[in-house]
């Protein structure tokens, strides 16, 4: 099982329908709480994007070096295709002669 | 002594049915070949839409924060608020800089690459490349033999066919061969750059979407905080908070519509790679490929008699 992440809309949904059901000064306060809570939450958002960037990285890293292998396994394959026009071209060349 | 060499001439055949069976049993089988497709087209329809959408994140970050700062501003004196280079005015973008959103469209590439490179080898064109290649060679065999010793056309064309189909099996065998081996090594890389997608564009991941929802609330609370009738604002004010809200409101929205869709797309993507990943590791024949293995096997018999 893997780590539960934290679901941050949900507890500003929460908080938007305090927001909501107060009044004049205490709904002041916790529109500022709420401002304040998104700030936060935005902070914790950008370390735990830093740190995808260099899991990313890696992984692209990887499978572009795969996209090469896949490159060259693309001229393995023609390889008969490329013995047989060498092939070819030599018997043209000694067809001049004859 | 023709026991001997009767025998040997039997194991010969033997060896080169045995290697033929074996090499025509290698080409990519039906099931192999659909997985092969699904995975390609999830893989291009999802990067398709998942570049798009970033780089429309990103604008309509910018756009959101810089709507919300000039709402803000707009009940403060003049000189304060026209301080162009406050703070935030340097970071409208948030999370969306550059260097996250390049990272992010380079993963997107290189998946749509790895995919499209794996049809590439699947397909028929190196066939087609064998086929232009044989027909050149059988031109030039015709061309070099003399005129009083050409060769039988009908030998000639069986000698072509005979080419084609070696070729062919050769061709196939070696394509599997490298394609098995891809899928089998890459199948990590591509899970984790999935589940990374996957989170930034989940409005609920805790990343890049959920970041840019919270941008559309905090705009959302700003307009709702000027049109409060006991906040007083004037009338200019609230126009403008009445259109930061619509484009607060319409952002939003997409925590329910395109960005749920796009991680369900990227986690099908990963559905299909393990689908791959399992129909290259155990190899299920259908009937299809047993019929096409023994027209392989025929061929090669045909071959065999018309060239003795």
């Amino acid at each position: 099982m893997g780590k539960k992440e934290i679901n941050y809309l949900d507890i500003l949904d929460a908080l938007k329908i305090l927001v909501e059901k107060a009044e004049g000064k205490e709904k002041t306060e916790l529109r500022a709480k709420q401002k304040e809570f998104i700030k936060q939450v935005k902070k914790i958002i950008a370390l735990d994007i830093e740190k995808d960037n260099e899991k990313y990285a890696t992984a692209i890293e990887s499978l572009e070096k795969t996209n090469k292998d896949i490159e060259s396994a693309i001229k393995d394959v023609n390889k008969i295709s490329h013995v047989l026009t060498s092939i070819t071209n030599t018997m043209n060349v000694i067809g001049e002669f004859v | 002594m023709r026991n001997n060499f009767f025998s040997v001439g039997k194991l010969k055949l033997a060896i080169f049915f045995c290697s033929i069976v074996i090499s025509g049993n290698c080409s990519i089988t039906q099931s192999q070949q659909r997985a092969l497709q699904n995975f390609g087209e999830t893989a291009v329809s999802m990067a398709n839409v998942s570049s798009n959408e970033l780089i429309s994140m990103r604008n309509s970050t910018i756009q959101m924060n810089l709507t919300r700062i000039r709402l803000e501003n707009s009940s403060k004196p003049k000189e304060e608020a026209s301080a162009k280079d406050a703070p935030e005015y340097k970071d409208l973008d948030g999370v969306f800089d550059i260097k996250v959103i390049s990272i992010r469209l380079k993963a997107i590439a290189a998946i749509r690459s790895y995919a499209k490179l794996l049809l590439a080898l699947a397909s028929d064109a190196s066939q087609k490349e064998l086929d232009r290649a044989t027909q050149n060679f059988l031109f030039a065999v015709e061309n070099l033999s003399s005129d009083h010793r050409k060769i039988d056309e009908k030998k000639l064309n069986s000698i072509g066919e005979a080419i084609r189909l070696f070729g062919g099996i050769f061709t196939e065998y070696k394509k599997k061969d490298s394609i098995k081996d891809i899928i089998l090594d890459s199948k990590e890389q591509i899970e984790t750059l999935c589940d990374l997608l996957a989170k930034d564009f989940d409005p609920k991941g805790g990343r890049l979407a959920t970041a840019y929802i919270l941008t559309g609330e905090e705009l959302q609370l700003s307009a709702d905080e000027k049109l409060d009738p006991n906040e007083g604002k004037s009338e200019k004010v609230k126009i403008k908070a009445l259109s930061a809200f619509h484009l607060a409101e319409k952002n939003i929205q997409k925590k329910e519509t395109i960005l749920p869709e796009i991680a369900k797309s990227i986690l099908s993507l990963k559905q299909a790679n393990t689908e791959l990943f399992e129909s290259f590791r155990s190899e299920v024949y259908t009937a299809k490929d047993i019929v096409k293995f023994a027209n392989t096997v025929k061929a090669v018999q045909d071959y065999r008699a018309i060239l003795k």
